[in-house]
């Protein structure tokens, strides 16, 4: 089943009620099911820029090395996971340079959520404040660790969640692409299943919003995730809406096993538990 | 004659009997054969796979045909030595030479008879053909098919489908030619290494073409489906790869830019931005690269625009300026002296000299004050290009509130603020320009300053603290990097009072914690409200330091420093300068003191303890 068939995918992002400028950035390949949000920091324009080339460097990168590898030998989802590192590193560095030259980008970086949909797992990268959630059967869990000062002082036990939201360093993120030659990109991979709802948001949703909302709002409306998304987008702004807004789902209709050959067929079945124990 | 081709036309075997109105006629060959070993045709025996001629076995297969050796021999010397009849007549050869051998005459002249393909010669004639029949049956090196020679091949057959089948497209076009290659050699080598060390034949060379066959239909499929897939992956990528190009080439990153464009299809939008590309590199006087884009579009879009004219322009320009300018770059950092000393810029009433640093928040510039000839530093802060404009309104009243408190701060340990304001959307700060240099390096171990020097560079510290703190402002910074001391006259002055503070609030909306918190107190840490004694925490951590060359909290990461700060006790300095008095140790554990109540309270106080100690040494 190809991958195109089986994802159901909705994107929203809005500038919010204060800002004048949006400095998240989106996109979605459905052929080769990849999801890329990046919310950009930095003065005036430069936070828009850093967080677009971030978003414009995977899907390039992903999509001419996917379709490459489709065309020949079906990759393992291990060489899959190595190509979207290697693009994320490539983005940072592209980011990092461009500051490194531009007086007026100097300083500039990007937080970074991806999804990339295959073989009927989900490999996740992030880095920084925005987030990826699950929703499975109604019950939401969020997959990814911030890299916020505000999460290691929670890890550390120095502040508790309530005081967090009083934190004046609430927004002050630990990494980030493009401030370093090189970044540390959290990866994770996940087993999928039919019927789960995946969200990828920038810090403007979660900061306004409750998980246990966010939960709600997705449960409701049943299959019409574009309602959904705009659900989200309205409620974050309801709720004060200081920061840009964005939004994307992804709805796994049904499975999208890759048809590999004899060997991955059958070596494949091995992969997949010591996949899901790894995370 | 009785010899019978292959399918290809090749002789490779030879029917020992033939039958004739059902009768069973022995070959020629096997009649001289028999001749040689004085047998006559009764001591044959006919088996099923062989034929019996005396005691000499010969294998045969079910038609009663032996499989021919053929011996190989070269020009010079030809397996069997042959003669010209006419040379025998005329009495050349001496007839001695042919005792007790066989001798076979016929015509072997080109043109006469029928020439023969066997595995050793394209055309030989049948006489020769004889001659090999013969020695091999003689020599007995006849080849054998063996009874399981039919499964053997069989096997290979399916060894070679199934590769084909099931690994040939598991693997990559390099590994598959490699194994493919290796299989194939495998099979040949075994084809000839049983045919002339065992003399049995089996048939491998089949598989092995078919193997070869195969592979060869395998990868042309394999790259038409590559190349399917790469033009789909073009027109996917193209899209993003062009918006790439274009962000890169309006941040003036053109190397960047050129490289994304390349990947995209030559399209009018792509035709058009990589034309305006290459007036880019124009204008920065990078020819070479000018041209390279110029004959980029040339190859897919010939008519387009000038890009002929531009393509041998470019190259005229390449070769004069290589001449003259080594390098066409402009800096636009530092576009505000750019214009090359025609006219110096003003900043408020100050002209500016020169550039002397870039710091995090901006340009640092060396400025003269015209009327009264006072030298100052100026520090500019880009606010419209760090600010949004919904912000920037506060922000500014923020950033003139901070310099006039800090302005206001007069003490002979504290950098004098001259003057602050705002022109050509640059924010400014100007300040007393300092001579010396600032304490970092002098927390390098094996640059520690004498005790003595170092203990009265704090209580100077602790005085501009101490002097601060009553007037409520405080530093929040403090680290070595923000104390200037002149060795020279031995001044200290701390730097960035109140800035550090304008600083910080344009990296609390969304922004990167820069640098480690080495110099951070618990308090600051956890986000609370801060006070003087904070500062006097990161004094502890300076002090510390300058002491010992090494710093009290030190983790690989930023979560565990924070967790040791907030949480584990340092190390006391006696155990890295064992020669320290202990009353230092216990004023340097007690401004480290994380909770707050039972640090020393005030500046004042940690004097006062510094000066005991200054008096203890002294007396020794």
């Amino acid at each position: 089943m190809s991958i195109s068939e089986a994802l159901d995918l909705a994107a929203l992002t809005d500038v919010g009620r204060y800002r004048t400028h949006n400095e998240d950035a989106m996109a979605s390949d459905a052929s080769i099911g990849l999801l890329v949000l990046a919310d950009g920091m930095g003065g005036y324009k430069a936070g828009e820029i850093a967080s677009e080339i971030a978003v414009l460097t995977l899907m390039a990168e992903m999509s001419e090395a996917m379709h490459e590898e489709k065309a020949s030998v079906k990759p393992t989802i291990h060489k899959v996971e190595e190509q979207l590192a290697r693009a994320v590193v490539r983005a940072n560095y592209t980011i990092f340079h461009i500051a490194q030259n531009q007086p007026q980008c100097a300083g500039m970086g990007t937080t970074l959520v991806t999804a990339l949909f295959y073989d009927n797992k989900m490999i996740v990268g992030h880095v920084g404040d925005s987030r990826l959630y699950r929703l499975r059967e109604g019950v939401l869990e969020q997959l990814t660790e911030d890299h916020s000062l505000m999460q290691e002082q929670i890890n550390l036990g120095l502040i508790s969640k309530a005081q967090a939201r009083m934190s004046e360093h609430r927004n002050l993120v630990t990494r980030a692409l493009g401030v370093d030659p090189t970044v540390e990109l959290d990866v994770s991979k996940h087993h999928v299943e039919t019927g789960d709802l995946y969200l990828l948001c920038s810090d403007g949703l979660t900061d306004m919003l409750d998980d246990d909302v966010i939960q709600k709002t997705l449960i409701l409306e049943g299959d019409d995730i574009g309602k959904k998304a705009a659900d989200l987008v309205y409620l974050a702004n309801e709720a004060g809406g200081t920061d840009n807004i964005s939004v994307m789902l992804a709805k796994v209709k049904r499975d999208y096993a890759v048809k590999g050959g004899w060997s991955q067929r059958f070596f494949g079945k091995a992969n997949v538990k010591s996949n899901t124990s790894s995370k | 004659m009785n010899a019978t081709p292959d399918t290809d036309g090749a002789i490779r075997a030879e029917p020992l009997l033939v039958q004739y109105q059902q009768a069973l006629y022995p070959s020629l060959a096997l009649q001289v054969a028999a001749r040689y070993l004085n047998l006559d045709s009764q001591q044959l025996q006919l088996y099923p796979d062989a034929v019996e001629l005396g005691n000499l076995r010969i294998a045969t297969d079910s038609a009663m045909r032996m499989n021919t050796y053929f011996y190989q021999g070269s020009d010079a010397h030809p397996p069997f030595s042959m003669d010209a009849f006419y040379d025998v007549l005329s009495g050349k050869i001496n007839p001695q030479k042919y005792q007790g051998k066989i001798v076979l005459i016929g015509a072997t002249a080109e043109g006469i008879g029928d020439a023969q393909q066997t595995p050793v010669a394209a055309n030989m004639s049948p006489i020769e053909t004889l001659a090999h029949s013969v020695s091999s049956l003689l020599n007995r090196d006849f080849i054998v098919v063996p009874s399981w020679a039919g499964w053997a091949e069989s096997l290979a057959w399916l060894l070679v489908i199934a590769y084909l089948v099931w690994l040939l497209p598991e693997l990559s076009a390099g590994k598959a030619a490699l194994s493919t290659g290796i299989l194939l050699l495998l099979l040949l080598m075994c084809h000839l290494l049983l045919m002339t060390q065992k003399s049995w034949w089996l048939q491998l060379a089949m598989p092995a073409s078919l193997l070869l066959v195969g592979h060869a239909l395998l990868t042309t499929k394999r790259y038409f489906q590559t190349e399917r897939g790469k033009e789909k992956a073009e027109v996917v990528s193209a899209e993003s790869n062009r918006d790439l190009a274009l962000m890169f080439q309006s941040q003036g990153q053109l190397d960047m830019a050129f490289d994304r464009f390349k990947k995209c299809p030559v399209d009018d939008a792509v035709a058009d931005g990589m034309y305006h590309l290459g007036l880019d590199f124009e204008r920065k006087r990078q020819f070479n690269k000018a041209e390279a884009v110029f004959s980029h579009i040339r190859q897919y879009r010939p008519d387009y625009k000038d890009v002929t004219q531009r393509i041998s322009r470019a190259r005229q320009m390449a070769e004069t300026v290589v001449l003259g300018a080594s390098s066409g770059r402009t800096n636009e950092s530092t576009l505000l002296l750019g214009d090359g000393g025609i006219e110096k810029p003003m900043l408020g009433r100050y002209l500016v000299e020169k550039e002397l640093a870039k710091g995090a928040m901006g340009v640092v510039y060396l400025g003269r004050d015209p009327k009264i000839g006072r030298v100052v530093a100026i520090k500019t802060l880009a606010l419209s290009e760090e600010f949004d404009e919904a912000e920037l309104q506060d922000v500014k009243a923020r950033f003139f509130r901070e310099a006039e408190t800090a302005g206001r701060l007069n003490h002979p340990n504290i950098v004098t603020i001259y003057d602050a304001g705002e022109e050509h959307d640059l924010a400014y700060i100007a300040m007393e320009l300092l001579q010396g240099e600032d304490l970092t390096h002098y927390t390098q171990a094996d640059h520690l300053l004498p005790l003595d020097k170092l203990i009265r560079i704090m209580i100077s510290v602790a005085e501009a603290l101490d002097y601060a703190h009553a007037q409520q402002v405080v530093h929040r910074d403090i680290k070595p990097s923000n104390i200037m001391f002149d060795a020279k006259t031995d001044k200290v002055k701390v730097t960035d009072f109140g800035i550090a503070r304008i600083t910080d609030s344009s990296k609390t909306k969304t922004g990167v914690v820069l640098g480690t918190p080495s110099y951070m107190s618990p308090e600051q840490l956890s986000g609370k409200k801060l006070d003087g004694r904070s500062d006097i925490f990161s004094l502890g951590v300076t002090f510390y330091s300058l002491l010992t060359g090494s710093l009290p909290f030190k983790a690989d990461s930023m979560a565990a420093l924070m967790y040791k700060i907030a949480n584990e006790p340092h190390e006391d300095i006696r155990t890295l300068r064992p020669e320290l008095d202990e009353h230092l140790a216990q004023i340097v554990n007690k401004m480290l003191e994380k909770n707050v109540l039972q640090r020393y309270q005030k500046g004042k106080q940690v004097i006062a303890d510094l000066e005991q100690v200054l008096s203890g040494m002294v007396d020794k």
